[in-house]
């Protein structure tokens, strides 16, 4: 009996500890498809947190994924990252939504894809894009964009290991709210500038909403948007957040507001480290948000 | 078809006919218990079943015990397998000669009860089986049931943060596990890794765990596992007693109430219970998370939204006399849960603030109840019985979210109900046993289920269905003689799904509003499935201080619906997820085998399985990505072959001046052999030791129980994934526990403190829902718990 547990632990290990391992580990292909910068460029197209100026006809393009045992999908996407709901809907507004499915048939080369230099991809930020109605102009604001890719095998890029390329892009419009800043005296605490309706734009309208927050980047962690060290909020958005408040005190009026005026002296500003970015946001009355940062 | 008023007619007239059964005369029984050597055994406790009077035995092992309508008695003792003995083949009453075996089951803090339903002895006979008592659950409660079994070896829990929970059993769960409460098997939506168990864990006193295989006699699903949550126990007749329990803990601020009532008196058994739990947002030991390229902060090291609010209540009435038992018991489970901002869609640091209000439950968040009404009998004439089980179960669930992040305008629909499902399922189980002689038992059973499924909400995953499934399984043991045990089995069964066709409103991207068109998500089918399996155990005891057991098993499962027909994005697992209506039968075919043995000091449980499963059910990439808003990839059920095979150990040892160590380890590991790769979710390697003192007030009778304890768990790096699941680093987490118990006259006052994570140490859990995106686990959490009974009669 005493030769029973060196036995039966023997048999139990031999039996049932053995390794379940596939025969042949060449065979298997566990690697996602790689998304980086083309061979004409340094960086993607577009580049994070990038700021297209009112004049902008289209968002630009520029990158490339490869794959070592071949691409099954890619998908570039944009839709807004408005981060609300809308509660007022101008109809002669669109928001931008894009989406662009390439399967393997549409490659020529299954293990490795450039976005064309004649722009077939082009995001187009008018009635050139369908999903823009010819009498409709696209909404001014954050958006996201990104770069997801599939192989055959089924790996895919995700956003958690950082592997699908995304970003928020800041697309500025003519008929958006116009924000000047003059002068950003961190020193004295004060900002002076101006925020109005662009009158001369028939499809501008008043504005109706101001967030101004600061936010502090992580040194560590460039791609770091930052931690929210103070905010201020006046007006009511048209896009209703579930995590930030959506109103704060009356506005002084919708069409020119003074900076200097609505900021006044603030020991926030004064408390700003170098690196500390002010940012605002302004809404107008049909949704169009301009976001500048400072 | 059955309906609700039917049922409840049937449970009302079973349960008045056998209510009306009359007194019995009273009668004295007496006796010895030995052991096999015929030394006299005394301390041991005798009880009278029904009725549960109870006596020691004294130091010659002889008791005299009076009551009336005794048909049984119980023999336990801490250093001996427990002893039913049936009166109806005792001749002399008054001289009742018992024997006793050492008990071979126990170790440490799980014991092995004998039981007294119709499954009795027969599951244990040849599977690793773990029963679990109030008490050890008690030391282990954190919030939830599942959270308080895994330190059993070969079972681990997938969390959602700190209030949502379920058990995983050798590397299987969702619909692999079947967990049977109080003879029902619970339905709910088990299949979403961010699905709770909805069970209250104040209302569980006593727990069989059943590894492996035991589709056999619990029906499809039960090719994991079993969790049998027992009966609550009675005490003496004439008893009556109320206890509350009450605990915080440090971490997330959960305050935990629960009171209980427990009565038996001339022959009637009552218990009633409310349980009440809230729970702020937990901390972790972090300032910031990694996702998607973006450190992110963690303000105040605390997760917004994962709190919790919980609200249980259970009332049940029962008859007990001579020869039946016939309970009706009602439970509710009501639970509000957030899910951390930054778990649905992309987080955004300033989503992340909290604004100091720690007990918000905001979006996104679920609501889930259940609902059960019971009806549990059983008759025992001679060598016969039979058991009757009822149940009707309802079961919500609602998923609310903002429309707007699911792409659709907040104006055009009428609530934040995203995905709501409604389950209501009746069962019946019929068990007939029949004790043929010491030597061979008969075991007839039929299980009968019906479910309905109804939908809700602006989002669809799962259509609307109706289930019905028959299973018939005969059962054998023979007790060959006192070495060797050997038991078989046969079962057959038939299912069927009734799937609903289910049509989706198009929302336009640009303008989020309704386009006026439909889409077809699921097409309405009908499938069909039959399935015969069978397995066969034997348990061999060559000596006192050995047992081996060796069960052979053929589990199956038949496809869910959610396997079938779901056809849309579920956010749990930021993915699209697509059944197959083509899938089969899944199968499993396998060998496992225990060795137990004890000895003056050591105590050690050795078990190993290997399984084959053919046409395993999983979710497999498809390498396309979905069309729906928030979408993610998208991802096809399918089936393939798969191996599955792991060690378990549990040893303890008594080293001198009262220290006891306790060690458990475990491994499962598994492999799809199509793709060559493990399959997802599996639980790493882990080893837990415990050292703990029992040597405080040993001599006191006012101070009992003491003990003081540290323990250690070392967690293995998990390397072993399938496509497109990241690896989990190892860790080492120690915790403290102490606790003692006062007694006064029959009032008991019970005080315990644990400390989880000592070291703060910030660590991934594999299974873990949050693991998705890199969030560390709780940190560092004092559990202060406190048991009184406020009021005891006899």
């Amino acid at each position: 009996m005493n030769r029973v547990i060196p036995i039966g632990s023997f048999v139990l290990s031999c039996l049932f500890g053995s390794c379940l391992d596939s025969t042949s580990d060449d065979g298997l292909d566990v690697q996602a498809p790689a998304i980086g910068a083309p061979s004409t460029a340094t960086t993607v197209a577009p580049g994070q947190f990038a700021e297209l100026s009112a004049d902008a006809d289209r968002i630009p393009l520029a990158f490339a994924v490869s794959d070592d045992r071949g691409l099954s999908e890619i998908v570039v996407e944009s839709h807004n990252g408005f981060d609300g709901h809308r509660h007022k809907t101008a109809r002669a507004f669109a928001l931008l939504s894009y989406r662009h499915t390439l399967t393997r048939e549409d490659l020529t080369d299954p293990l490795y894809f450039e976005s064309p230099a004649n722009d077939e991809l082009a995001i187009y930020l008018d009635d050139r894009n369908p999903a823009i109605p010819t009498d409709a102009l696209v909404l001014a604001g954050p958006y996201h964009f990104s770069i997801r890719a599939a192989d055959v095998s089924g790996n895919e890029t995700t956003y958690a290991d950082n592997s699908t390329y995304h970003t928020t892009l800041y697309l500025q419009r003519h008929y958006a709210p116009q924000v000047r800043v003059d002068a950003f005296d961190r020193a004295g605490g004060t900002v002076s500038g101006e925020l109005w309706r662009n009158e001369q734009h028939e499809a501008s309208a008043d504005i109706v909403f101001v967030w101004a927050y600061i936010t502090r980047p992580n040194p560590n962690h460039p791609a770091y948007e930052g931690d929210v060290q103070a905010e201020w909020l006046w007006g009511e958005s048209n896009w209703p957040h579930q995590f930030r408040a959506d109103r704060g005190e009356p506005l002084p009026g919708g069409t020119r507001i003074d900076l200097a005026k609505l900021l006044g002296d603030r020991e926030a500003i004064r408390q700003m480290e170098p690196s500390d970015r002010l940012h605002l946001w302004v809404e107008d009355e049909n949704g169009n948000i301009t976001v500048r940062t400072y | 078809m059955l309906h609700l008023s039917d049922y409840l007619v049937a449970f009302v007239t079973l349960f008045s006919v056998l209510s009306l059964r009359g007194q019995q005369l009273q009668q004295v029984l007496g006796g010895t218990v030995t052991d096999r050597a015929g030394i006299a055994v005394g301390q041991a406790m005798v009880t009278g079943s029904p009725g549960g009077r109870l006596v020691l035995t004294d130091a010659d092992g002889a008791f005299r015990l009076a009551g009336s309508g005794i048909t049984h008695l119980e023999v336990t003792h801490l250093a001996y397998r427990p002893v039913r003995i049936d009166l109806d083949s005792i001749g002399d009453r008054r001289r009742i000669a018992i024997t006793l075996s050492p008990a071979l089951y126990k170790l440490a803090t799980v014991e092995v009860y004998d039981r007294q339903d119709a499954l009795s002895t027969l599951v244990g006979s040849s599977q690793p089986v773990h029963v679990l008592t109030e008490e050890y659950l008690a030391r282990r409660r954190t919030g939830t049931f599942a959270g308080a079994l895994s330190d059993l070896p070969g079972v681990a829990t997938m969390r959602l943060g700190v209030g949502i929970a379920k058990p995983v059993i050798r590397g299987m769960s969702f619909n692999r596990i079947l967990v049977n409460n109080r003879g029902i098997k619970q339905e709910g939506q088990q299949w979403g890794a961010d699905h709770g168990l909805e069970v209250d864990p104040f209302d569980v006193t006593r727990v069989e765990l059943i590894k492996g295989p035991a589709s056999l006699l619990y029906g499809s699903d039960g090719l994991g596992g079993v969790i049998n949550i027992q009966p609550e126990t009675f005490g003496a007749e004439d008893s009556d007693r109320i206890d509350w329990t009450g605990s915080y803990q440090t971490n997330n601020r959960a305050l935990s109430n629960s009171v209980g009532w427990r009565r038996r008196r001339q022959g009637w058994i009552y218990s009633a219970r409310v349980t009440h739990q809230d729970y702020g947002d937990y901390t972790v030991p972090a300032d910031e998370f990694v996702y998607g390229g973006f450190t992110l902060p963690i303000y105040e090291h605390r997760l917004k939204n994962t709190a919790g609010r919980e609200l249980h209540y259970s009332a049940m009435i029962g008859r007990e006399q001579e020869h039946y038992r016939s309970t009706l018991r009602f439970s509710a489970f009501n639970q509000e849960a957030g899910i951390f901002t930054g778990a649905i869609g992309l987080p955004r640091s300033y989503n992340l603030r909290h604004g100091g209000r720690h007990r918000d439950i905001d979006f996104p968040r679920q609501r889930n109840q259940h609902l059960m009404l019971v009806n549990n009998n059983r008759l025992g004439w001679g060598k016969h019985t039979l058991e009757v089980d009822l149940g009707t179960q309802w079961n919500s669930r609602r998923e609310l979210s903002f429309p707007g992040a699911h792409g659709i305008d907040a104006s055009v629909v009428d609530s934040d109900l995203a995905l709501g499902l409604k389950l209501t399922t009746f069962t019946t189980n019929l068990r007939y046993r029949y004790d043929v002689s010491d030597e061979y038992q008969i075991l007839l059973g039929t299980q009968w289920q019906r479910m309905d499924n109804r939908r809700a909400g602006f989002e669809f995953l799962l259509p609307n269905y109706r289930s019905t499934q028959i299973g018939l399984f005969s059962y054998h043991v023979w007790n060959l003689d006192d070495r060797w045990i050997f038991n078989a089995g046969l079962r057959y069964d038939r299912g069927r799904h009734g799937i609903e066709q289910h049509l989706q409103p198009l929302y336009d991207p640009n303008t989020e509003l309704p386009t006026g068109k439909l889409t077809e998500r699921t097409p309405a089918f009908d499938r069909s499935f039959a399935n015969l399996s069978g397995a066969a155990g034997l348990s061999y005891l060559p000596g006192d201080r050995h047992n081996f057991k060796l069960n052979l098993g053929n589990s199956f499962r038949l496809p869910t619906v959610v396997e079938l027909a779901s056809n849309g994005v579920h956010h749990g697992n930021f993915r699209h997820e697509r059944g197959d209506a083509g899938l089969d039968v899944e199968r499993g075919y396998q060998v496992d085998l225990t060795y137990l043995y004890r000895g003056e000091r050591l105590e050690l449980e050795l078990s190993a399985f290997y399984a084959f499963y053919r046409q395993y059910i999983y979710l497999s990439p498809s390498g396309r990505f979905s069309d729906l808003p928030a979408g993610g990839s998208l991802w096809q059920y399918r089936q393939d072959d798969a191996l599955f095979n792991g060690l378990e150990v549990m040893a303890s040892y008594q080293l001198p001046y009262h220290l006891s160590v306790t060690a458990v380890g475990e491994y499962v590991q598994n492999l799809n052999r199509n793709t060559g790769l493990p399959l997802p979710l599996t639980p790493a390697a882990s080893l837990r030791t415990e050292l703990e003192y029992g040597g405080l007030a040993r001599k006191s009778t006012v101070v009992t129980n003491t003990y003081a304890s540290v323990g250690t768990t070392l967690t293995l790096a998990q390397n072993r994934v399938d496509r497109n699941e990241r690896t989990t680093p190892s860790s080492l987490l120690v915790d403290l526990a102490l606790g003692t118990q006062f007694t006064v006259g029959k009032r008991h006052l019970q005080l315990s403190a644990r400390i989880d994570n000592v070291f703060n140490v910030a660590y991934f859990n594999h299974i873990s829902r949050y693991r998705l995106i890199n969030l560390p686990e709780q940190g560092r959490n004092l559990i202060v718990s406190v048991k009184a009974s406020l009021f005891h009669e006899n």
